[in-house]
């Protein structure tokens, strides 16, 4: 289990689902993620680049909080679509252009017609110089009507969904008479509630738009939150619309100049955040316990008996820092072990009784701790490990999904400074997500925290003890139990160690002569 | 008479000195009753060798006057008890913490009972286990210098060290190593290795104290 690789799955344009026959085909071979809890700046993959299709993760997951193109937030209402259940999310239409073909784009917004705060685009009033197409006000009624001027555009376009940008028309002459007064949504009687400029497409093509410039000057004071669309037509009266409209006009550089198109392209700059696969109940899952589980059920195939029940509902409620996990690379299953049990404090351990325990460090003498005497020990030995100071500990977290970076904070140690002069630093990558999480682990790590209940003592020697058990003591011990101590000496205050506990760090159990070797940490140095 | 070791006839002793630290910032502290800055408490070590504050060596100013006229010092008086005068930045009372505070004092074992320097050393420096001295550079190129020592062992079959090594912090904590011949005076011993303490092995018979070459802790 430990030399599993995750994830399990891979796109794959062969994959007899058939749903991945028309992906973007440098995602080929890459797995599919497996994803947990919030994660910021994902790069999605495109399974479908003629629907436009976008994979984030091999599961249902609980949300997608936000797209970005290019570092604009698209609107969820109308500019993509989810599939929470699958995973994945689609984004419009790219508008296709047919050569030697009129076309009409369409500007339209949404801000209150007053009279006094509108828009008004650059036009050109000598119909002359742009001769393959004209400018049109549009009424509330949707009656075209002809002004016989331009409006200044250029139309930006591909060759393939993933070349280079081109312009194929270009129409931007700041010529003798232009202003700015081709209004939009400027009469409260809707004479101008849309503008369209019609233009022709040179023989060849097909082309790609994506994306139209104009250049627009507000009058007054039109809302700032108004969303300023184009929509692409190939004929009016009806409307038939060539692709998804363009991306929100505002969010571009300049007051309203960018009409940006979807781009149904592996190219496409997107950036998602999500929160990953859900609990049982329906929320996000966060929760060690709940991941680990997941993991080894739902990804590695196994059944949730394996895991020991008890242990499971205790690391539940004794370890509830808030975790995101992206499976988005190969990894196996023990390195993912170890950056869960470094950045939580428990350790996961195979028991005698055919389960995975999932143990932590806790106070008290649990029931059936062995207490063993000077009869039953033998070449007992302690040691007080320097090296094992560290001055500071560094916590990593929050790795961002875009440039796998990680947030980081540290903690130093004045005990480990003055009294052990150790300049070790410890790194220790976690899934935690909360700065005050990372902290507190950190704090947790050295010791110099007041709570917590899992401290390390980091600043200060480990107290270890090594010894050999005789007569048949300690074959039951596994790692993580604890065993109590009374020797008549001992390196302690009182040069005697009298009933003290100790855990078990390792035992090594000797068939040749019955013995048992341990070796063990002072209990109280373990939470 | 310098260290001139004669062959396979020379009776060498080995001395350490360990300069041993007990935290005291948890202690209990009393107030001196003519001396409104200066706070004491007991020191049973006898005179020690330094005493630092968040890991700066204090002043020994020799006088509870002195130290109530300067900050960041101490002072030693014998007496039933032994008391340490301290004098904190700040003014206030050295709590826990505010500031880390230890008081120091040189510990000294040797291969057998001898006096050097006017000090008794403890003759439970088990001879068999002293280590080689070993010090090496490479070339520039190659980078790297190292100095070891290994670890020394110290008797404890009659438990002398059991308490000892909880009640002081013996890590990271400064080792001198001496050779000399018997009956040949102070003059003769030389300095073999000057460096640190590392990990600390406890057991029923033998202690035994790891060695970190100089350049581990800045100092």
């Amino acid at each position: 289990m430990m030399k599993f690789t995750l994830p399990r799955y891979r796109f794959s344009a062969a994959d007899p689902s058939g749903d991945y026959v028309n992906m973007d085909p440098s995602a080929e071979g890459l797995v599919i993620p497996e994803r947990y809890g919030t994660i910021l700046n994902l790069k999605p993959v495109c399974m479908n680049l003629l629907t436009g299709r976008w994979k984030l993760n091999r599961r249902g997951m609980h949300a997608i909080t936000e797209i970005r193109e290019a570092g604009i937030i698209l609107d969820p209402a109308t500019e993509y679509s989810t599939d929470l259940l699958l995973g994945e999310f689609t984004i419009g239409t790219t508008p296709a252009l047919i050569g030697g073909t009129p076309y009409y784009f369409v500007l339209e917004s949404d801000y209150v017609e007053n009279g006094v705060d509108y828009l008004g685009i650059g036009q050109q009033t000598d119909g002359a110089l742009y001769l393959d197409g004209t400018c049109y006000f549009i009424n509330a009624a949707d009656v075209w009507t002809d002004t016989f001027c331009d409006i200044q555009f250029r139309i930006y376009v591909k060759d393939t969904m993933d070349g280079p940008e081109f312009v194929l028309i270009d129409n931007w002459i700041w010529s003798p008479g232009w202003n700015y007064q081709a209004y939009l949504r400027k009469a409260v009687a809707g004479d101008q509630r849309r503008l369209a400029q019609s233009f022709l497409t040179p023989a060849g093509g097909p082309w790609f738009l994506s994306r139209i410039q104009v250049e627009a000057y507000e009058y007054g004071a039109p809302d700032p939150a108004r969303t300023t669309k184009t929509t692409l037509l190939s004929s009016y009266n009806p409307d038939v619309q060539v692709g998804t409209k363009s991306y929100r006009m505002e969010n571009y550089s300049g007051i309203a100049d960018w009409s940006y198109f979807p781009q149904r392209a592996a190219a496409a700059d997107l950036t998602v955040d999500i929160e990953g696969i859900e609990d049982g109940g329906g929320n996000l899952m966060t929760q060690l316990a709940d991941v680990v589980a997941d993991i080894y059920v739902n990804i590695l195939g196994g059944t949730l008996a394996k895991l020991n029940a008890q242990d499971l509902l205790d690391l539940a409620a004794a370890r509830t820092q808030i975790l995101a996990l992206n499976i988005e690379s190969e990894i196996d299953m023990e390195s993912l072990m170890k950056t869960f049990e470094a950045g939580q404090l428990w350790k996961f351990i195979p028991l005698t009784d055919g389960t995975f325990g999932l143990k932590f460090a806790a106070t008290g003498e649990p029931p059936g701790t062995p207490h063993y005497f000077d009869p039953h020990l033998k070449n007992f030995r302690m040691t007080r490990s320097w090296e094992s100071i560290f001055q500071r500990v560094k916590i990593k977290y929050a790795k961002d999904g875009g440039d796998n970076l990680w947030l980081a904070v540290e903690e130093e140690s004045e005990i480990a400074r003055y009294f052990y002069k150790n300049q070790k630093l410890l790194e220790i990558e976690t899934y935690l997500t909360d700065q005050a999480d990372a902290v507190l682990l950190a704090k947790d790590y050295l010791g110099t925290t007041g709570s917590g209940g899992r401290r390390q003592y980091l600043q200060t020697p480990k107290i270890l003890a090594e010894f050999d058990l005789k007569g048949g003591q300690g074959w039951d011990r596994l790692p993580m139990n604890k065993v109590k101590i009374t020797r008549a000496r001992g390196m302690s205050a009182t040069g005697a160690l009298t009933g003290v506990l100790f855990r078990v760090l390792s035992v090594s159990k000797k068939q040749a002569d019955g013995s048992v070797h341990i070796g063990a940490i002072l209990d109280s140095q373990t939470y | 008479m310098p260290f001139t070791p004669d062959g396979q006839r020379a009776h060498l002793i080995f001395l350490i000195d360990i300069e041993v630290c007990r935290r005291i910032d948890t202690a209990t502290w009393t107030i001196d009753p003519i001396n409104n800055l200066v706070w004491s408490t007991p020191c049973p070590e006898g005179i020690p060798s330094k005493v630092e504050a968040n890991g700066t060596q204090m002043v020994d100013e020799g006088s509870r006057a002195g130290v109530q006229a300067n900050d960041n010092s101490f002072c030693y008086i014998a007496g039933t008890p032994n008391l340490l005068y301290v004098h904190v930045l700040g003014d206030g009372e050295p709590i826990d913490e505010d500031p880390y505070l230890g008081v120091f004092h040189w510990r000294r074992y040797g291969t057998e009972v001898v006096e050097y320097s006017g000090h008794s050393y403890r003759p439970v420096l088990d001879s068999s286990s002293i280590p080689n001295v070993s010090s090496e550079i490479g070339g520039y190129h190659e980078g790297g210098t190292s100095f070891s020592f290994g670890s020394i062992k110290l008797l404890n079959g009659d438990g002398h060290f059991d308490a000892l090594l909880d009640l002081y912090i013996w890590e990271a904590k400064r080792i001198v190593v001496r050779v000399g011949e018997k009956d040949k005076g102070d003059a003769n011993y030389e300095i073999i290795f000057d460096g640190w303490t590392g990990n600390v092995g406890w057991g029923d018979e033998v202690v035994e104290i790891n060695t970190e070459d100089a350049r581990t802790m800045v100092s």
